[in-house]
């Protein structure tokens, strides 16, 4: 059951119709491998690129582009406007970068979707990019304060500049630096919540090592097959995401943990691997793709961003983001044919343990009024691979959720996707497309 | 004449004169220098107020762009020049002797005459614009800068900096400029006005010291190289070197600026100086060397416009069909200069190889510094990788306006191509083809419109080749040959129209050259003596070394297509079979590793001739006639310029320009010799018939000079007045 079309989505009622035109990704690679000498900025041109050449929009057209990242590389700050500039897109078209941990391309493409429902635009680039092939590895606090100060040393001969930067310095400080990978605020990395939650949820190592194989063994197949021909670009002429290993129980389950030992559940195969990628979408109100003669693959109809306590629901946001973005449009889990959830790190573990979330009665009764979110079909989740066997790069999987959705839509003529995504600090997002009948 | 208007002097005593000659562009001719003395005789020398003069231009991109080569050109007895140059030299001499600050604040090219009129000032300011390049171009034109540049310059950045810029003669931007002592102060255009009246200001005022003062503090490995007798001996050595190398010894113009520069270094007095370097610069003046120089300079000025009226439309959209070598090389140059490239290939493993190639060209620009990250992420962007798998090609190719093909020779292919392209494409589209073995009109009998349907032949590798053989069938409508031009030009090179014949014009030129190379190994003449007699001749490379280059298959197909084309007696003489044995034992040249040359793959420039290979040569000898060096230029050299007078005899070229500025853009033509017919007129038309004449007795009817040729030599004429 959903509300009537016309309604549905915000409140703002008559608001315009968005529509994902097309998506493109390329290809998802592990950290240190086939763009080992890019930087995020190049990854993400190129992603523009290629969006461009598979779409034939003419560059002049576009109102905006905006782009999620999340380890920021501080020579290109808003990554968003280097990018854009690079990918000879007209200097005159403008740009932002936005982060939001993982869900930072879902905040991009939301933030589009927005700004054409308010009339500000009509046609938006919204991605995301990601490298670990390079990070900014830092002085250490220490050292910075001593070169900082150095100028104003420097006038007291090379000696005294000497003796400014060598006093008090130990040589724990010339350590380097590199970006942290726990949390800020609670200080815990999130392979070790993610822990804590499959506990909760009574979630087995057993049933997240088959998760596992199923994840690698449907996104090998989805390449086999084609599924993902034209939506992951080449570069240098391959297509090949190298992060897709066929595996076996035999060998997952033989992996010790490796972050809560000796007992914990998540592994270095269960949990998602250091990934590079950039990923585009193309966003347009429904009436501008008309007019440039596109085939929408579906609607943007709702979304929802929320937040909850980082210490005890780290990985939970989804569960309450579905729950509100299916309760504003009057829809039930039934509705959904095409589900698309893209957990962090510990792929494997988060979706089955929010699984098991949406369909905990108790969880339910606690937070939604007894009405429980309700349970997943697996047979209908991240049928051509998810983040696990694709590969997480942080900003732009949220990109990629939304094509792979909506072209799932199409191809399954399914009505209805749900999107789930989790994010560090306890964020979580969820966003319903519906399919586009051309 | 009315007395130059006076030039507005600041309240603190700076003149501002601006240079404004009658053309767009400001270059030195006798009238601009005339106006220039009066101006400073009436309103700068006798007037007390005026304690320094700023030389800026009045115009928008241009400081001084150089001497006008045409009043050069004009004075037919060189030795005329002398008095006029210590004219100009007498003008700056009398600048300086009123002993006031004089600061050049230049924007846009500074060329020549005009750098060297800068360096005669105590300060030089320049704009950071983009189109701000310095340099001393005059070796390009067999010359030397003879307004005290070659004085003048060492002593402000140094001697080994100020031979690079005057051997080469190359441009220097604002920053190295800057950084190499070239100019004292570099900012935007806007505030260039400002900041040169300021310096003026400062060296006034004394804030700024005069000259001699060396702005620069120079590096002591300079100082050791520049300053001291061992350093000073190494240095010429290594100049001696490069100039051997990159000009085999055959121009004087480099030898006569070290000279001057030498000369210069042994401290005479500076009019001793000034009057050894104009004497040398009226010796080039009057060689063959800077007259055939200053004839290409020319031609490629001429050629830049044509005579098929202006495109229908201008091209921003370009499809190049084929990823290959070729396509990639077009795709590189086009989108270089901006335009929308379409590439497409069969497959993505297609397109993958020809952007490898692009992307790898431009990252040595970038490593080099002579693109910026920016202009290589928008050439990059500029280019649209495609295949038959893109979902939107079809849809790219709706917005082409040109499309170039370089797919394999075979006219079925290229006909399947013009019709599936023919569905996409917009009508106004023009379909240009890089063949260069099957007719035009044959091409374009496969097209729904053909009137659209022009040749565009490119020389491998097309980014550094400089010619394209524009080849309009008898059907191509003006705009698309137009179209063609224009797009050509603005890709960096230097079109001429050709008739649509076998080979048209280069490869119609190298079929009889080719001929008679296996002609001669055939008559005993070694490989060596072959490249050697080439090279010394004036060829960059020798016909052996081209052949390996090119490819032994490539040169073979196009002697073998050549003489079952229209040339008749012309391509015979010789004996092809040495090129064909050869492709059937793999021997293709540099691309297989063995040619006639063995290359070694570590080092790309080692190469040697296999005992193999010189066994193989031995036995392709019919009789040893014992050639000298002599016969093989004569022999070579007299089949490829005879083709290319037989061309203008047929009207395959439009001139004499067009041939010459063809072979040497296309072939490497000794450009010292101006090209086949500047050498003609050069070496005499009439002696020329007569040397052909006497081979065609002893070797054959293949060395009989054409009609036209023979026609000249009658009449006395030359084929360049």
């Amino acid at each position: 059951m959903y509300r009537s079309l016309s309604t549905a989505g915000k409140a703002m009622g008559a608001a315009r119709n968005v529509v994902v035109v097309d998506g493109i990704r390329m290809p998802f690679a592990m950290q240190s491998s086939i763009y080992n000498d890019l930087m995020a900025v190049d990854l993400s041109r190129l992603s523009l690129k290629a969006l461009l050449t598979k779409t034939a929009l003419d560059p002049a057209l576009i109102d905006y582009v905006t782009i999620g990242t999340v380890i920021q590389e501080t020579k290109t700050s808003n990554i968003a406007r280097e990018a854009t500039m690079g990918a000879g897109i007209p200097l005159t078209v403008p740009s932002h970068t936005i982060t939001q941990a993982c869900i930072s391309s879902n905040i991009a493409i939301c933030t589009a979707a927005e700004k054409i429902m308010a009339g500000q635009a009509d046609i938006i680039i919204a991605g995301g990019v990601e490298t670990f092939s390079d990070v900014p590895i830092r002085f250490s606090r220490k050292v910075r304060q001593k070169l900082i100060g150095m100028p104003k040393a420097m006038k007291k001969g090379p000696m005294g500049a000497a003796s400014h930067f060598f006093k008090g310095l130990k040589a724990a400080d010339l350590a380097p630096e590199a970006p942290a990978i726990a949390n800020f605020t609670t200080g815990e990395v999130m392979g070790v919540s993610s822990d804590r939650l499959s506990s909760k949820f009574g979630v087995s190592r057993q049933e997240m090592d088959e998760f596992t194989v199923l994840s690698h063994s449907n996104a090998g197949k989805a390449h086999a097959e084609g599924w993902y021909e034209g939506d992951v670009m080449p570069y240098k002429g391959s297509t090949e995401e190298n992060g897709i290993k066929a595996s076996t129980m035999e060998k997952v389950s033989k992996l010790k943990p490796a972050f809560v030992k000796p007992y914990g559940t998540h592994t270095a195969a269960n949990s998602s691997f250091l990934t590079d990628g950039a990923s585009a979408s193309l966003i347009m109100s429904e009436e501008k793709a008309l007019e440039l003669g596109y085939k929408p693959m579906s609607y943007i109809r709702d979304w929802a961003f929320v937040a909850c306590d980082p210490f005890e629901e780290l990985l939970l946001g989804p569960t309450y983001g579905a729950e509100k973005c299916l309760r504003s449009m009057g829809l039930n889990m039934d509705d959904i044919g095409v589900f698309e959830v893209r957990p962090r790190r510990d792929a494997s573990e988060a979706s089955t343990k929010r699984r098991n979330a949406m369909d905990s009665q108790a969880f339910a009764d606690k937070n939604f009024n007894g009405k429980k979110v309700g349970q997943i079909d697996r047979s209908k989740m991240n049928t051509k691979g998810g983040s696990l066997s694709l590969g997480h790069p942080f900003g732009a999987t949220g990109s990629r959720l939304v094509t792979n959705a909506s072209r799932r839509l199409q191809a399954e003529e399914e009505r209805f996707a749900l999107l789930a995504a989790c994010a560090d600090g306890g964020l979580g997002h969820a966003c319903i497309l519906e399919r586009y009948d051309n | 004449r009315p007395p130059p208007p006076s030039p507005q002097v600041t309240p603190s005593g700076v003149a501002l004169v601006r240079l404004d000659g009658p053309k767009a562009m400001n270059t030195i001719s006798f009238e601009f220098s005339a106006a220039a003395k009066r101006l400073w005789s009436t309103q700068i020398e006798p007037n007390p107020a005026v304690k320094a003069v700023v030389f800026i231009s009045a115009k928008a991109n241009n400081f001084i762009a150089g001497a006008d080569i045409q009043d050069i050109k004009n004075v037919d007895d060189k030795q005329e020049l002398l008095p006029i140059i210590e004219d100009g030299v007498d003008f700056f001499k009398a600048m300086k002797a009123k002993k006031i600050p004089l600061v050049a604040a230049v924007n846009g090219a500074c060329m020549g005459g005009g750098l060297e009129w800068a360096l005669w000032c105590d300060y030089r300011v320049c704009s950071d614009s983009a189109a701000t390049k310095m340099s001393l171009p005059e070796v390009k034109l067999g010359l030397l800068p003879g307004f005290g540049g070659t004085q003048n310059l060492f002593e402000l950045v140094g001697v080994q900096a100020a031979m690079d810029m005057m051997l080469t003669g190359k441009d220097i931007r604002p920053a190295k400029a800057k950084k190499m002592g070239l100019v004292d102060i570099v900012c935007s255009p806007h505030a260039l006005e400002h900041n040169a009246i300021a310096a003026a200001e400062d060296l006034i005022s004394g804030a700024v010291k005069m000259p001699p003062v060396p702005r620069k503090k120079k590096s002591w490995m300079n100082w050791a190289i520049e300053d001291t007798p061992p350093g000073q001996s190494k240095m010429w050595e290594t100049i001696n070197k490069m100039v051997m190398k990159n000009t085999n010894g055959v121009y004087p113009a480099p030898f006569a600026i070290i000279d001057c520069v030498k000369n210069g270094l042994k401290g005479g007095s500076m009019d001793d100086r000034l009057k050894f370097e104009r004497e040398k610069f009226v010796e080039l003046a009057a060689t063959n060397e800077s007259a055939s120089l200053i004839g290409i300079f020319d031609g490629m000025t001429a050629l830049k416009k044509h005579s098929f009226g202006k495109p229908e439309r201008k091209t921003g959209t370009i499809a190049v069909l084929g990823a290959g070598l070729m396509g990639a090389g077009i795709a590189q140059v086009s989108a270089e200069k901006g335009y929308k490239v379409l590439l497409k290939d069969k497959n993505a493993a297609g397109i993958a190889n020809g952007e490898k190639y692009i992307f790898g060209n431009w990252d040595k620009k970038l490593k080099r510094k002579t693109m910026t990250m920016h202009k290589h992420n928008q050439n990059t962007s500029n280019i649209v990788p495609l295949d038959d798998s893109s979902p939107s090609w079809k849809k790219q190719f709706g917005s082409a306006d040109m499309v170039i093909e370089a797919v394999f020779e075979d006219i079925n292919l290229k006909h399947a191509v013009i019709k599936e392209m023919e569905e996409h494409i917009p009508e106004h589209c023009v379909f240009a083809t890089n063949t260069s073995a099957i007719p035009i009109a044959d091409i374009a009998k496969g097209s729904k419109r053909p009137e659209n349907v022009v040749g565009m032949h490119y020389f491998s590798p097309v980014p550094s080749m400089p010619l394209l053989e524009i080849i309009p069938h008898a059907g191509t409508s003006d705009a698309a040959t137009a179209a063609a031009c224009d797009v050509g030009t603005k890709q960096g090179k230097t079109c001429i129209a050709v008739k649509d014949v076998p080979g048209f014009y280069v490869n119609r030129c190298l079929g009889p050259f080719l001929v008679e190379v296996s002609a001669l190994a055939r008559d005993g003449a070694s490989l060596e003596l072959l490249d050697k007699s080439m090279l010394n001749f004036g060829m960059p490379v020798g016909p052996v070394t081209l052949a390996d280059e090119v490819g032994i298959d490539v040169a073979g197909k196009v002697a073998g297509f050549l003489s079952d084309a229209d040339m008749g007696v012309r391509m015979t003489g010789g004996d092809i079979s040495l090129m064909e044995e050869m492709v059937a034992k793999g021997w293709l040249g540099r691309k297989a590793g063995q040619g006639f040359y063995t290359y070694d793959p570590k080092n790309p420039k080692k190469k040697t001739i296999s005992a193999e290979v010189k066994q193989y040569a031995k036995d392709f000898i019919k009789e040893d006639k014992g050639l000298t060096e002599e016969d093989v230029q004569n022999r070579i050299v007299s089949r490829f310029v005879n083709e290319a007078v037989m061309c203008l005899q047929d009207e395959i070229i439009a001139s004499p320009v067009d041939g010459d500025i063809g072979l040497i853009f296309g072939t490497g033509f000794a450009p010292f010799r101006g090209g086949p017919f500047r050498y003609l007129d050069t070496y005499g038309i009439d002696k020329y018939v007569a040397m052909m004449n006497k081979y065609a007795e002893t070797e054959g009817p293949q060395f009989e000079p054409c009609q036209l040729m023979k026609d000249m030599a009658a009449s006395g004429k030359k084929f360049h007045n």
